[in-house]
This record gives structure tokens, sequence and C-alpha cells, in this order.
């Protein structure tokens, strides 16, 4: 059943990408849609994609840091340090990203308006809405690195206390190496929602893909009206690749830090 | 080392715990309650400050009941008809795409028949895993568009087109994500159970029935409370297709109105009132039943 | 060498350790005994400071390592422990396993580091198995490992906290072996263990601790066949045959 699900991976991608321009170009032969627009607005496309990665490198690192040290966070002695990470964790998985991206954002712009007096904060408060999306991934991350940590038997903490490492050490050498293995394929899973998530940075007008798709799908609305549709798909084919690039990286990682005898608990 | 005096210890107090990376989270409750005193402080401080306008606050917020309500709502059916609609799709996805054995007694089972029927079952479950890759690999709010558009292409004089369409985009996407819980549900259930059904006779139809459906729903509870509470979090995009829930009213008070940050301290509260409680549940019930590897995180 | 004097400790209401007195001489083997529950393994942990005491004094050497003053990680340096359920880290090879408390405690060179952890997985017959990780190890070859990075840290006492209680039956004279040896070798050693024949070859002297205290201890003929206390002939009439 693995060897299945590995290779059939492959194969949907491949089988999907197939299909879908086959019949894509059979439904441009027969007109139900204008095929040289579909391939015209992939270029553009492509400057979205890039803007998303852009977008996606930010979040996702930012998402990170804050997530290992919340995280561990969660993990220590400290009863303060706890109920802060704690209340990170809450208030950002509990709140929708888009309401996080939007109010941060304006709420950014108003408070830099009324009292740096700002004219036009507009890159500004896209910092701050990036940011809010990666706190809000760091939430979901924290989570996950707290699992890996707790994950690690408490024998082997037992043992470097008594061969005489210091608290941090074990942190360092024993306890961390193996969390963020364990915590590896939930990382990835968690990525690839940060990158589905950068969709909402369309909001503020973020250069990325879906706010291109939008723009063109709005035009085309007023060329011909079947095809508003082409820009959504072909931004969710853009999403898709792009999500199923990082969820591999992820693995290969994975594989390439593996040590036999510390699998993951599987999903 | 003998003639050394022993190093002084640098860190004083505290009893040296075995256990310092693993926790005891202890009092939960006293520490939300904590948080939400702190959180009333600091809204009352910015209050003071002149950022938040109080008296605005207190007059708009009974206005976000209804669109809570229509949040609410519209999750609730939108899941519900998701459940329906992925139970067989999980289960789909948890046979696998090997159809039925040469022994599989089915209906129809000649040679040709059970030849038609595997093909079905490879079919299905090649369609059904498209759909959940396709579905869960990309973002709900593109999938949303499609959607609309193709709404209201189909539909340009229904009224509640713009409803619906919203609740198709959620339905269609959370029966990607509860097809993929059910899956691992149906697959968790211990193959000794399974063995044990198939050794007294039982058809391969009916194990399914009599033991891992039961214990597969069991199973799954956790992780769909996680799916109703992303849902209900990723329904706030419906406010794009103007359908007036709770997103939508706060940025009608946030920016028609112009009170952007009363806005999101309001939405914020509706919104952590409704999912903290939710997943302090889901907490509760994995302390309680600990079941291993059925957690995962249900992102969008 | 070892000294306990009064010592108590509870875990909230549960008072384990009421009053431990005990003396383990250089070069002794000293084998405590018990029912399960007696305190047995929390007095191992005491020694090496994993768990603090509530009460009373322990004595390395004449140094009170009990004084608040005193860093817990040097005593640790000095005692080495093997526990039953070996506590490898996965994530590291046999030998990594040995040379993390060489470099990272010790502050060794990487290459002296090496030498001395090969040294001592020879010592206890693992030199072919230096680059497996515990996963590909037999649970006897997982101990001895534990034993080698315990005695890389060249103790003056070695602590045993149930060797043999989590190895399949087939394994367990092999750790004994290497256990026979090290006593051989004069090292100081405690053993919780519920090996008698271990007990009765091997060991200087016998501790029964039943309910937290110490209640007889002697040679091991004196307390196998001629146990004074009523207490020893029960626990002993339950476990010999």
């Amino acid at each position: 059943m693995r060897l299945w699900s590995h290779a059939s991976r492959w194969a949907f991608a491949v089988m999907i990408a197939c299909a879908a321009i086959t019949v894509a170009t059979a439904l441009g032969q027969a007109g139900v849609y204008d095929g040289r627009y579909a391939w015209g607005i992939a270029a553009e496309l492509a400057e979205g994609f890039i803007g998303t990665a852009a977008l996606v490198s930010a979040v996702i690192p930012v998402g990170f840091a804050f997530g290992f040290l919340v995280g561990w966070g969660r993990t220590t002695r400290s009863w303060f340090a706890r109920s802060v990470a704690t209340g990170y964790v809450e208030f950002f998985r509990g709140m929708p990203p888009l309401v996080l991206i939007v109010f941060s954002s304006l709420s950014a712009a108003v408070l830099l308006r009324r009292y740096l007096y700002v004219e036009d904060p507009f890159l500004a408060s896209l910092v701050v809405g990036v940011l809010a999306l990666g706190f809000h991934s760091g939430g979901y991350q924290a989570e996950i690195i707290r699992a890996g940590i707790q994950s690690v038997p408490r024998g082997q903490i037992e043992a470097a206390y008594a061969m005489g490492l210091t608290p941090r050490q074990t942190l360092l050498s024993v306890v961390m190496p193996q969390a963020f293995r364990v915590s590896l394929p939930a990382l990835g899973n968690e990525f690839s929602s940060a990158i589905k998530d950068t969709a909402l940075l369309s909001a503020i007008s973020a250069f990325e893909l879906s706010q291109l798709a939008g723009f063109l799908a709005r035009d085309a609305l007023t060329i011909n009206v079947r095809m508003v549709v082409i820009p959504w798909i072909e931004a969710a084919i853009l999403y898709f690749a792009l999500t199923f690039l990082v969820v591999r990286g992820v693995k290969a990682v994975e594989n390439r830090v593996k040590v036999p005898g510390l699998e993951a608990p599987s999903l | 080392m003998d003639s050394e005096k022993p190093p002084t210890r640098r860190i004083q107090g505290g009893r040296a715990r075995l256990l310092e990376v693993t926790i005891k989270l202890g009092r939960p409750a006293l520490a939300l309650v904590i948080t939400l005193e702190m959180a009333l402080v600091f809204v009352c401080l910015l209050g003071l400050m002149g950022v938040v306008d109080l008296a605005f606050l207190g007059g708009h917020w009974t206005s976000f009941g209804g669109p809570a309500v229509i949040s609410v709502g519209l999750t609730t059916v939108a899941f519900a008809t998701g459940f329906a609609l992925a139970v067989p799709m999980g289960a789909l996805r948890a046979h696998g795409p090997r159809g039925f054995g040469a022994r599989t007694r089915l209906r129809g089972a000649g040679r040709a028949g059970r030849g038609v029927r595997n093909a079905l079952v490879a079919g299905g479950y090649v369609s059904a895993t498209g759909y959940v890759e396709g579905l869960r690999g990309t973002p709900i709010y593109v999938q949303m568009w499609i959607v609309f558009y193709v709404a209201i292409f189909t539909w340009p004089t229904f009224d509640y087109v713009y409803l619906l369409a919203g609740y198709l985009a959620l339905t269609l996407n959370t029966v990607a994500y509860q097809a993929e819980v059910f899956r691992a549900g149906f697959q968790s259930v211990a193959q000794g159970q399974i063995d044990a059904a198939r050794s007294i006779g039982m058809r391969r139809i009916q194990v399914f029935g009599h033991v891992t459906l039961p214990q597969g729903l069991r199973l799954v509870t956790l992780p769909l409370v996680n799916e109703w509470i992303s849902l209900f979090k990723a329904s706030s995009i419906l406010s794009f297709i103007t359908i007036k829930e709770l997103m939508f009213q706060a940025n009608h008070v946030g920016s028609n109105l112009g009170h952007p940050i009363e806005a999101f301290l309001t939405v914020a509260v509706f919104y952590l009132a409704i999912t903290i409680p939710l997943s302090r549940l889901t907490s509760w019930l994995e302390a309680r039943n600990r079941i291993p590897g059925l957690g995962f995180a249900t992102g969008r | 060498m070892i000294r306990i004097r009064g010592l108590h400790k509870s875990f909230g209401e549960l008072h384990v350790l009421r009053g431990i007195d005990l003396d383990v001489s250089q070069g002794e083997v000293s084998c405590i005994v018990g029912p399960s529950g007696s305190g047995k393994s929390t007095l191992l942990r005491c020694i090496n400071l994993l768990i603090e005491p509530d009460r009373g004094d322990i004595f390395l050497e004449e140094v009170r390592i009990t004084d608040p003053q005193i860093r817990p990680e040097w005593v640790r340096q000095q005692v080495g422990m093997v526990f039953q359920s070996f506590n490898l880290l996965t994530h590291l090879t046999a030998l990594r396993n040995v040379t993390l408390g060489l470099t990272k405690v010790k502050g060794m060179e990487a290459a002296a580091a090496r030498d001395k952890a090969i040294f001592e997985l020879e010592r206890v017959g693992l030199a072919h198995k230096v680059d497996a990780y515990p996963a590909q190890l037999s649970g006897g070859q997982q101990q001895r490992v534990a034993i080698a990075r315990a005695l890389a840290m060249d103790p003056k006492v070695m602590l045993f906290d149930e060797p043999t209680s989590a190895l399949d039956p087939e394994y367990i004279r092999e750790v004994l072996d290497v256990m026979t040896t090290l006593a051989n070798e004069g090292m100081t050693m405690i053993v919780v263990s519920h090996e008698m024949g271990f007990a009765r070859n091997v060991a200087d002297d016998v501790v029964l601790i039943d309910e937290g205290v110490v209640v007889e201890r002697g040679p091991p003929e004196d307390i196998f066949d001629r146990p004074t206390h009523e207490r020893t002939r029960a626990f002993m009439s339950k476990i010999l045959r």
C-alpha cells in the first residue's frame, strides 16, 4: 500500500496536469473559450506567482521563529512564560487569518496616520499584514513544535542529566534534534497551509497571485463573460504547484536527517 | 578532582526537576480568566489613551450578533452537508484503488461483472483522490471565486445565488478535508478487529458497517471538531461575496463607519469566544481519550 | 566512598524514603533488593541528584553533595548511572552516544573523545557496533552501550537501576557478564536488581529495603540463607524458590 501512495502522488500530479491540459486544449478547440487568452495571461500570472513566493518566504520564517519560541515557551517551568505562550497560541489560532490580516493592516494604517503623521502608510500596513499572517502561522507551528518537544522520551532527558549535561545542553543536544525530526511532517503540512493563506493578502493589495487573478478576472468580465473563471483556475494550478513543491522540499529534508528508529508518529 | 573544591551551583533555589522540558499545563481556566482580564484592561487603557473609541464600541458591538449567527449557521450547514458526502468518499479512499478480490461475492460478480466493478472502484478512487488533493492543495479563497462565477452564470436569476455560492464553496472544501479525516479514521481501526470479524464469516461490507464505521466514527470526533473550527474561520472569506457574516460586518463597521480598531476588537471577541472554548473542548477530549496519531492540523 | 544518613523523600502525600542510612566502601558491590514501591529507584536517583531529597545527607568521598551550593552536574560526573530502559539517545549512533558526555561535559577534544569512546565500547564488547543507531541494536547491546556511556565519564561510583529488567531473557547474560567484569576490576557499584544469582555471586553486600527504610544488610550468604528479620524472610521466601 505504501509503495502505491508514494508513486501515486507523482502519478496524480502528472495525471492531473495532463488531463487538465487535454481538456483545456479540447475545449479551446471546440471554441468554449479563447485558448490564446488562457496562455496569454499565464505569463502575467507567473509574475504573481513570484510575488506569492516572495510573500511565502517572509511568512513561513516569521512563523517558524515565533513558533519555535512560543512552542518552547509552552514547555518551560515558568508559569508566566507558559501563560504568555498559551495566550499567543489561543489568539492567533482562534482568529481567522483574513480578519488578522485586514484589521492589523487597517489599524496600523490608522495609527500611523494619526500618531506618526504618515501620509500614505501603504508599505508599512502591508508589512503589518504580512507579519499578522506570520504570527498566525506561528501559532500553529508553536503547537507542532511543542508536541515534538514533548514527544522526546523523558528517560533520555534523565540519562542526559545523569551524565552531567546542564539543562541547556540537554535542550540543545538531546531534545531539539529529536523534536525537530519528529515535527517535520506536520510542519510541512502547516507550510502548505501558510502558502494557501497568502491568497488572503490580496485583500490588502499585496502583489501576489490572487490579486492578479482577481484583476484579470474582472477584465475578462468586460471582454467575454465566459472566461472569467480561467484566471482563477490557472491561479489554483499555480498554488497547487507551489504547495506541492514546498511539501516535497520538506520531505527531502526529512529524508536527509532521517535516523533509523526515530520515525514520526504516523498520521 | 579530589583536591578541588566542587564548583558551586550557579542557579540557586527552585528544586532541580527531572522533567523541565516536559510540562504540566495546569490551571488552564485560571490562565484564560487572567488573559481575559488583561485583555479587558488593555482595551480600557487604549480607550483612555484615545486610541479606542469606547463609546462607539459600546454602541455598535451588538450589531455583530446577527452576523455571528449567520457565520455559525452557514458553517454548520456546510459542515453537515460535507459530512454526509465525505463519509463515503473517505471510505472509498480508505479502501484503496484495488478492487475486490476474486473470492469476493458481490452481486453481478461473474468475471466480467467483477472486472467492471473493479474498474469502477479504481476510477472512483482516482477521482476521489484527485478531488481531495486538488481541493486541499489550493486556497479556499480561489475556490470561492471559481464557485461564485460558475454559480452566478448557472443561476443568474436566483435571488439568493450569492448565499448559495458561499454555501457551495464551503461545502466543497470541507468535503475534501473531512474525507481525509475519515480516511485516516477508517484506516486506524485496529486490524485485529477486522480480522476477528472476517474470521467469523462476515462479508467485507458487513465488516465495514459493523466494525470499521462505528469505531472509525468514534476516532474522528476530535479532528472533526477541529475541522468545524477551521471551516468557521474560513467562512470569513464569504465577506467578499457580500454575505453578511462576521467579517463583512467588521468590514462595514471598520471601513465604512471608519472605526477599524474598534471593529477589530469586537469581531475578535466574537471569533475567539467561539473558537477558544471549542478548542479547549478538543484538548480535553484528547486528554481523555488519548488516541495517538489522529490529531493532524486541518488548515486551509 | 558513599555515606547516606537519614534520607527522606516524599512525593506529595507519598512518603517514599523514610530515613535511609547506608554506607558503601570503595570497590564494594552493593546490591539493593526489596519489594516494588519500596523506594529503591528513588534512592538511586537521590545519589546522583536526579531527585532532590527532602531531608538527610549524602556524602560522596566526604563531600556533602546534598549541600545546595554544589552543582548537580559536578556530582553527576562522578556518579555513573545505568537505567532500566537504557535511555540511549535515539538520534545518535552508539559512538556519538558515548562521546556526547565527553565532549559536552568534560570538554574533551573530538579525537580524544572518540578514542576513549571506542575504548569503552570495546570494553563492553561492542567495538563492531560503533556506528549503529540504537534502533539497530538488540536490547542487550543497547544496555551495554549505556554502560559504556556511563563508564566513559570515569565515574567513582556506578549506579545500576534494574539494568536487566527490561531485557529479553537471552540478553540478560551478556549484560550481567559486563557488570561482573566491572566488579572484578574494582568498580564501586550500587545495583538495584532482581537477579539473585548476580547478587549472590558478585555482591559484597546485600541491602533489603522495604517501605522506605533499610531493613537488613549483610553479606549475600547471610541475607539469602540466614535472614534475621521477619520482613527479610518474607521477601526472600517470595522471590527464592
